[in-house]
This record gives C-alpha cells, sequence and structure tokens, in this order.
C-alpha cells in the first residue's frame, strides 16, 4: 500500500485565468457564505413565524383590551402590566418563585444523589437508570389523576395509611401548605429523570484514577465528593441549576391538574393564570402582559446562565 | 477576521440580500397559493348556502299547537343547493363517540343527525368533530376563531351568552319561531342574549334527588317515603349517619375545587328553592352575600357533617358521587344520567324522587349536561347552519336521543313522548324538566375565573370553619368587588 502525498493546493492555481461573468465570480467569492445562507434560511425563516412575530404580537397585545373573538380592540397603554401589582396577581408571582426555588433545591439535591448512586458498580444498573426517567416519561394527566387518588380526603392512600397508625385523616385539598407540598413533590419526581441523566453523563467524565489518587492520598468518601467529584462537575450544576430555575417557573401541569389554583389561590402560578386570563377570562391583554413579565424573568435567568456557563 | 466567516463584512450583503429576497419570494408564493384557492371555494360556499337556506326555509320540520306538536319528518323538502356545502359541526362525546363502533346501536343518534340532513340538502355535507368539552372545547374554539377557522356550529352549555356579547355567534331568532314553543325554556336560557336566542339544546338534563335504599335500610329507615322537606333530609341524613358509626353517611356533598363549577351547580338548586340568587337582575354580576342564601349555606353546613368526611373536597367529582352507588351514602343530588350511572355501577336499589323542599319554598331545578348548538358568526354557511340546529328539534331526531344515547330530549313533545315508556326513576327527571321551575348557572362577563375562584374560596370557609355565614359571604363579596369591579 503506498501513500501518496496531496499535493498543496494553491490558491493561485485556483483562480480563473480571465473573468467569465459576473455571476460565476460573485458566486466564487461569495461561495462560503451563500452555502451558509441556504443552509440557514429555512430555520430562520421558521424562527422568525413562529417566535419572533408572536412574541412581537404578544407585545401588542399586551397594551390593548382584546378579548380573542372581538375586532374592536383598544389600546389600553400600559393597563396591563399594572394590574400585576394588584390581587391575586402579586400572590401568583411568589408562589410562583416559591415552587420554583423549593422545586431547585430539592430536585437538584435528590437528583445529584441519586446520579451518584447509579453511577456506583451495582447489580442490573441499567434497569435502574431506566427506572428513574420513567416519571419524565409518563403522561402528567395520568400521574396527576394517581396523584388526586392518593391525597383524596376520603379513602384516599395518604389517609388510609395516617388511619392505619392512629392518626386523625388530613383534608389535603383546602389546607395550603400541604397542596403546596403536593405541588413541589410531585414537580420534583416527574422532572428529575433530566437532571440525573445530566448529574450522571458528568459523573461518567471524571477520570476514576483521580479518585485512587486522592484514596493513596487518605482522602474518605465525603473528601472525594467534596474534593474530586463537586468540583469537576461543577459546570454541569450550575447548568442543571440554571435549567431548574426556569423549568420552575414554568411550572403549569402540576397545577391546573391537580389543584387548578387553590385553595385561595395559594398554589396559583404564573402560567396557569396566563391560560385562564386568555381561555377563560377572554382577556389577551392582561395575558399578554403576563406573558411578557415572565418572558423578562426568563431572559434574566438565560442570560445568568449564560455568563456563569461562560464562566466555566 | 478570516476570509472564511459567515456574516464578515460588506462583501456578504448581496448574499444576505438575495436570501431574504428568496425568503419573501418562498413566503408570498405560499401567500398567493392559499389566497387563489381559498376565495373561489368561499364564493362558491356562500351562493351554495344562500340556494340552500332558501329551499330549507320551506321544510319546516316541527309545528307546536297548545302543547302538542305534530311531527313532520316526512314533510322535509329536499333542498336545492347550487354546489356543495360542507357543514362543520363541532359535537361531543356521547354524539359522536360511537358512530364508528355502533353506528345501529349507541352511534345511531349522530349517524342519524348527518345522514339525514345530508339526505334531506343536497349538496350539503356534514362533517362533526370532537374538540372536548368545558374548558378544552373553549380553548380550541377560541385558537380556531382566532385563526379565522373556526366551525359552522359549535356545541356548548355554558359560555354562549358570553360569547354572544362578544359578538362570535349569530342569533336564531329568524329560523326557530315555530320551534321554540316546543323547547323546554330552560334548555335555551342559557343561549339568551338581550332578548335574542343564540343556541338550542339537542339533549339535556336536570337535577333530582337521589337515595341508595339499601343503606336506608340498614339503618332502619323507610326508602319508600323519601324526604320531602330540607328538615326531613336531615334527620334522615342524621339518623343513617349516627347508625353508620363511621362507615355509612347521609349525604354526599360535592365542594368546592379551584374554579370548578361541580359545586355551585348543585348548590343553585337549593339556592333557587330558597329564593335566593348569586347574581344581579341581569345576572351579570355576582351578589354572593344576598340574606336569602344564608340558610341555605347553613343547611348545606349541616349536610357536609353529614357525609363522609373530606369527601366533598375531593377534585374527582365522579369518585364523589360514586360512594353512593358504593353503599357508602344515602343520599345526595343527582343528574338525570346518574340513573344509567348507578345501574352501571350495580347500585342495588338507587331510587329517585323530587328535590326536598324548605320550608316556605318552591320547586327548583337547574338545567345541566346540557348540550346546546349555537351558529358562530365567521360561518360561511350560517343559513345552513341554522338549519341544522333547527333539525335537532325534529321529533324524529329527538327521539333518538334517550334510546340511543341515554340523555333526555330537550323537547315538550319528545319528553311526553318518552314519559310513559321510561322507568320511574327517569321519568321524575321528564317531571322535573316538563313541570319545574328551571334555572341556568350565572356566565360572568368579566373575569369568570377569578370570581369561581372567590365563590369556591367562600365556600371553603363556609364548610371548613364555624365563622357566622353572613361574615363569610360579605367578605366573599368584598373579595369579587375588589378582584373584579363593576364596570
Amino acid at each position: 500500500m503506498s501513500i501518496t502525498a496531496k499535493q498543496p493546493v494553491s490558491i493561485k492555481e485556483e483562480k480563473p485565468e480571465k473573468v467569465v461573468s459576473g455571476w460565476k465570480t460573485w458566486h466564487y467569492r461569495h461561495r462560503q457564505a451563500f452555502e451558509g445562507w441556504i443552509i440557514l434560511v429555512p430555520i430562520l425563516v421558521y424562527f422568525f413565524i413562529f417566535n419572533i412575530v408572536p412574541v412581537l404580537l404578544n407585545f401588542f397585545v399586551s397594551f390593548t383590551n382584546w378579548n380573542g373573538v372581538s375586532t374592536d380592540i383598544k389600546f389600553v397603554g400600559i393597563d396591563n402590566y399594572l394590574q400585576y401589582f394588584k390581587e391575586p396577581y402579586p400572590l401568583i408571582i411568589f408562589n410562583t418563585a416559591l415552587f420554583a426555588f423549593f422545586i431547585l433545591i430539592v430536585q437538584t439535591t435528590v437528583a445529584f444523589f441519586v446520579a451518584l448512586l447509579l453511577n456506583q458498580k451495582v447489580f442490573a444498573r441499567g434497569l435502574h437508570r431506566a427506572l428513574w426517567y420513567i416519571p419524565t416519561l409518563t403522561s402528567a394527566a395520568v400521574v396527576a389523576q394517581i396523584v388526586v387518588i392518593f391525597i383524596a380526603p376520603y379513602g384516599g392512600v395518604f389517609n388510609a395509611i395516617l388511619k392505619s397508625v392512629g392518626i386523625s385523616p388530613i383534608i389535603w385539598t383546602t389546607d395550603p401548605f400541604w397542596m403546596r407540598v403536593v405541588i413541589v413533590l410531585f414537580s420534583v419526581w416527574r422532572g428529575m429523570g433530566g437532571p440525573v441523566v445530566l448529574f450522571l453523563a458528568a459523573l461518567q467524565g471524571v477520570h476514576p484514577e483521580l479518585y485512587e489518587a486522592a484514596k493513596v492520598d487518605g482522602a474518605n468518601g465525603r473528601k472525594l465528593l467534596w474534593y474530586i467529584t463537586v468540583p469537576l462537575i461543577r459546570p454541569m450544576i450550575l447548568f442543571v441549576t440554571v435549567t431548574s430555575i426556569i423549568g420552575g417557573f414554568q411550572i403549569f401541569e402540576a397545577v391546573f391538574l391537580i389543584t387548578k389554583g387553590g385553595p385561595f389561590n395559594q398554589t396559583n402560578v404564573m402560567l396557569v393564570q396566563i391560560y385562564s386570563d386568555a381561555f377563560t377570562n377572554n382577556n389577551f391583554g392582561v395575558a399578554g402582559a403576563g406573558a411578557m413579565i415572565m418572558m423578562l424573568i426568563l431572559l434574566w435567568f438565560s442570560l445568568i446562565s449564560m455568563r456563569l456557563l461562560r464562566q466555566g | 477576521m478570516t476570509k472564511g466567516r459567515l456574516f464578515n463584512k460588506a462583501k456578504n450583503t448581496g448574499a444576505i440580500v438575495a436570501m431574504m429576497l428568496f425568503a419573501t419570494l418562498l413566503l408570498g408564493a405560499c401567500g398567493n397559493d392559499a389566497t387563489s384557492t381559498s376565495a373561489p371555494a368561499t364564493t362558491a360556499a356562500a351562493a351554495a348556502t344562500t340556494a340552500a337556506s332558501a329551499a330549507t326555509t320551506a321544510a319546516a320540520a316541527t309545528t307546536a299547537a297548545g302543547g302538542t306538536a305534530t311531527t313532520a319528518a316526512a314533510a322535509t323538502t329536499a333542498a336545492a343547493t347550487s354546489g356543495p356545502v360542507n357543514l362543520v359541526i363541532w359535537t361531543e362525546g356521547a354524539t359522536l363517540g360511537n358512530v364508528d363502533t355502533d353506528p345501529t346501536g349507541k352511534g345511531k343518534y349522530g349517524v342519524y343527525l348527518k345522514q339525514q340532513f345530508e339526505k334531506e340538502h343536497p349538496g350539503v355535507t356534514v362533517t362533526m368533530e370532537n374538540h372536548g368539552w368545558d374548558e378544552e372545547l373553549r380553548q380550541n374554539l377560541l385558537t380556531a376563531l382566532m385563526a379565522g377557522n373556526g366551525p359552522d356550529i359549535v356545541v356548548g352549555e355554558n359560555f354562549f351568552q358570553q360569547y354572544a356579547e362578544l359578538g362570535a355567534l349569530a342569533p336564531l331568532d329568524d329560523v326557530i319561531a315555530d320551534v321554540k314553543p316546543n323547547a323546554v325554556p330552560g334548555t335555551y336560557k342559557a343561549a339568551e342574549y338581550n332578548g335574542k336566542i343564540y343556541g338550542l339544546s339537542a339533549f339535556t338534563g336536570t337535577f333530582g334527588f337521589e337515595r341508595n335504599c339499601v343503606v336506608y335500610k340498614a339503618a332502619g329507615q323507610d326508602c319508600a317515603n323519601p324526604p320531602k322537606t330540607w328538615d326531613d333530609l336531615l334527620k334522615v341524613a342524621q339518623a343513617i349517619t349516627d347508625k353508620g358509626a363511621g362507615s355509612k353517611f347521609g349525604y354526599t356533598l360535592q365542594g368546592p375545587a379551584g374554579f370548578s363549577v361541580g359545586a355551585v351547580f348543585r348548590i343553585a338548586v337549593y339556592l333557587g328553592q330558597a329564593g335566593a340568587s348569586l347574581c344581579n337582575a341581569d345576572c351579570t354580576y355576582p351578589t354572593f352575600n344576598d340574606p336569602k342564601g344564608i340558610p341555605v349555606y347553613e343547611f348545606i353546613r349541616k349536610l357536609n357533617k353529614l357525609a363522609p368526611p373530606g369527601l366533598a373536597f375531593n377534585p374527582d367529582e365522579s369518585a364523589v358521587y360514586s360512594e353512593l352507588f358504593k353503599g357508602n351514602s344515602a343520599n345526595q343530588l343527582a343528574g338525570s344520567w346518574h340513573v344509567t350511572w348507578a345501574k352501571d355501577s350495580n347500585c342495588g336499589d338507587c331510587q329517585y324522587s323530587p328535590i326536598p323542599l324548605p320550608a316556605g319554598g318552591k320547586p327548583y331545578s337547574v338545567i345541566v349536561g346540557n348540550v346546546q348548538y349555537a351558529v358562530l358568526k365567521q360561518s360561511k354557511n350560517v343559513d345552513i347552519a341554522k338549519q341544522w340546529v333547527k333539525f335537532t328539534q325534529r321529533d324524529d331526531v329527538q327521539d333518538l336521543v334517550f334510546p340511543n344515547i341515554g340523555r333526555l330530549p330537550s323537547t315538550k313533545t319528545a319528553l311526553t313522548k318518552l314519559r310513559p315508556n321510561v322507568d320511574p326513576a327517569t321519568q321524575s327527571f321528564i317531571d322535573t324538566l316538563l313541570n319545574s321551575d328551571l334555572g341556568v348557572l350565572p356566565q360572568w362577563r368579566k373575569d369568570p375565573q377569578k370570581i369561581w375562584t372567590a365563590y369556591n374560596d367562600m365556600l371553603t370557609k363556609i364548610l371548613t370553619t364555624d365563622d357566622p355565614i353572613k361574615n363569610i359571604l360579605d367578605d366573599a363579596q368584598a373579595q369579587v368587588e375588589k378582584l373584579v369591579p363593576k364596570s
């Protein structure tokens, strides 16, 4: 087998000896840009139509009294935005932030330790890993129905357990504290599959020799975790943290399917209220303002995440 | 800066401009294509509609006179339509659910609505679709209206007044004058706005009183004599609860959940009996603190203490009402569909009677499970669509409702004809429809979600605290006025 070295291509040789036509010259000079734009244009058109245009339209709608049906649309200035300073919106924004915070803390912490366990050499490791991802793949409506069966005040699973150990049943659905706990647990359980997979991927990227060297130096399990694992997967921890905050702010299914915002609006969140304002209250202006506020909050978190990730 | 970067300098401007031009042309081409195909279709459809309406206006099917009606199904003149019309109807599960799987049984009603109308209106194709019910339906409808591709006819129960006010519906008065006297008045009340009718009911339901006699007998109570007054009901429910020792209860109450209206649907029956109102004179704004409502909520509070503990707060409505079928509860308000549900749930001895009355109260019930159809103004086939809505009122159509889908027809003649052929339970519901004062739930014009949430919060306080009812009602009213100021 002989190897023939390729002759370096001379730029001078590629150049046409004489100008054949204006188009060919233009095309030759811009060929890379041309190819790039051919690839980009479909997705840019798609992005423009389905992302930019709706955002711009929503921005416009947020300053109007549009009800979704009538063509008699009036400009109302910033009235729709001012609604967010009146009842029940401050409580709804507070609830959203509260859920985002607790979902972040619980989900990230539990997912990290679950990933650590799944990274160990245990029997049927693949099966264990798959099991943790199943909740993410399961229909939210089905899971919510199961949750309702669990928290049913009469004949529910939780109250049956309490009754069996002699504790008085709790009417979960009228207790704001317990319903908030249920929403957080439901969201964590359903959303944990993604962070677990991400943490697991990061953990598998840590070279085993680092642990072995640290063990030789006398490091115990806790020190291995704190001085080897955590620093090396820090970018992933940051990524999961920021995406969890953004996901937490976008909480919808759990509230909509289990509590509908009750009791006393204590579990109501921004996306559910935006949906209700649009499709139940026929007030697309207020819904649009809510969506813009939501977008700004998420944009802020996205920028922070980009900055943190860039820093490493 | 390297030579090969995409966005490096002005020399790429030409490429950018060319690509944008290409994209513009591409989009422009798509736009032109859509316009060119839809315009002739629209024109054709409009022409066909005009012709069809002229022909079908003469095809009056049912004539009501002095409480009796003459079926004129045979008098259906074939409509002369000059071109093809595709009449798109958004219907619901009971009508459409079994059309494909059981077209001669449970699906017969849906099949007839399509085939018979098409037979009588040559050139018209009826396309029936199911786009959900309640919230799901309203979301789909609003999305379709915004996109300008809504159906010709839409089904619904409790939002037609709101949509009529928004200008989305076409009034039906010009075509229904001859069938209106035969419709049970309460069945179109929810579609009445500013003196015009925007929807007619294809089939309906109402509330009655349901009791499980097995539970009655186990507690030594006489099930042959159902409670006739609120006091009777409280007395028998107390006796059953006392005897049940924590496993059997006297009453099933559905409570509040989020902004759902399941609870208020039933409580509205008791409020109506006591002459209390949930709303102002034109029923567009809430009056939750009507003093006549105080004894009603006191009665509800007492009933809840005789119900399985916490059951009222189960957000799953079917789980609440099936406790009676399971033999854990003795009494409840029941929709007319409960008769079939009880049989399917093997309730050995479920019986039905008029709803107990308060002292000095009047018989009253609320229309529920009322499947109405309205014509959308956006429709290209408004006239033929109105004819279809009218067609649902005909005796030959109404007579198919109960035998095939187990629901109650909504015309007086069909109900009267049906009554002798059904069981006593169904007869009691028919009697309520024919003889009682029937109300509908209010349809708030502004922010219904916020108002119903406030109502449900009020109800939660009534059922979970011992605070004076008057204070709770006043607080709720103040809360509503703060959330949704009177305009």
